[in-house]
């Protein structure tokens, strides 16, 4: 170990975000399916969201005065880092249900773990995300696992 | 293609391929609203984060 996560850096675990709303619309859906190039009729016609629709879905809606340079807002739940370069790592979902037109969602980020390995070419600060998704009856729609790598 | 219903463990599925395209990119980010300068802008892809070309999204590669 490296020793890079500072005591202020592991009190981030457990920080979340302001749930974001979603309200899902057919359109919406159709818009995925044919970026993501589906063929089953439901998908095609938005009357169900295709796997990993959810993915990214509560980004929050912002300015573009508050976007970086790189086109992205500042990430609100990632904590200063001494390491900078943040990679995309892995993402799990779990589906308990289909998510249909009309759904309306809130989504809820917390940061569940932060921690270091060595690399081959340096060491590397894991940060991860437990991503929860209700509907309008507070059933689970869907519980997400995401990891951020730092290197 | 083997229909859904008649697929059983072992049945051995067809291999189905995609080439994601400027145009299927650009849409793809645009209905997540992700807007990552890595996904559109070459220039600024290549030249500061010094990725080799545009970077395509891993989930226009699995999302199927």
């Amino acid at each position: 170990m490296n020793g890079l996560l500072t005591e202020e850096i592991r009190a981030w675990i457990g920080r979340r975000d302001v749930p974001q709303r979603v309200e899902v619309t057919r359109r919406d859906i159709i818009k995925y399916a044919i970026a993501t190039e589906q063929r089953l009729p439901r998908y095609v016609n938005g009357d169900e969201a295709p796997p990993l629709f959810l993915f990214g879905a509560d980004r929050p809606l912002t300015a573009l005065a508050e976007l970086g340079p790189d086109g992205l807002r500042a990430d609100t739940l990632l904590p200063p880092l001494p390491l900078k370069r943040v990679m995309a790592g892995g993402v799990k979902q779990r589906y308990q249900r289909a998510i249909v037109p009309g759904d309306v969602l809130d989504i809820t980020r917390t940061v569940s773990d932060i921690f270091e390995k060595q690399g081959a070419s340096g060491p590397l600060i894991f940060v991860v995300y437990d991503i929860e998704v209700r509907d309008a009856g507070g059933e689970l729609v869907m519980q997400e696992t995401q990891t951020r790598i730092i290197r | 293609m083997p229909h859904f219903d008649t697929l059983a463990t072992g049945t051995e599925l067809p291999n189905r391929s995609y080439l994601a395209s400027n145009v299927s990119l650009f849409l793809y980010n645009a209905a997540i609203w992700n807007p990552h300068r890595i996904h559109y802008d070459e220039t600024y892809t290549t030249g500061v984060e010094k990725h080799p070309g545009i970077v395509i999204d891993g989930h226009c590669k699995v999302t199927g």
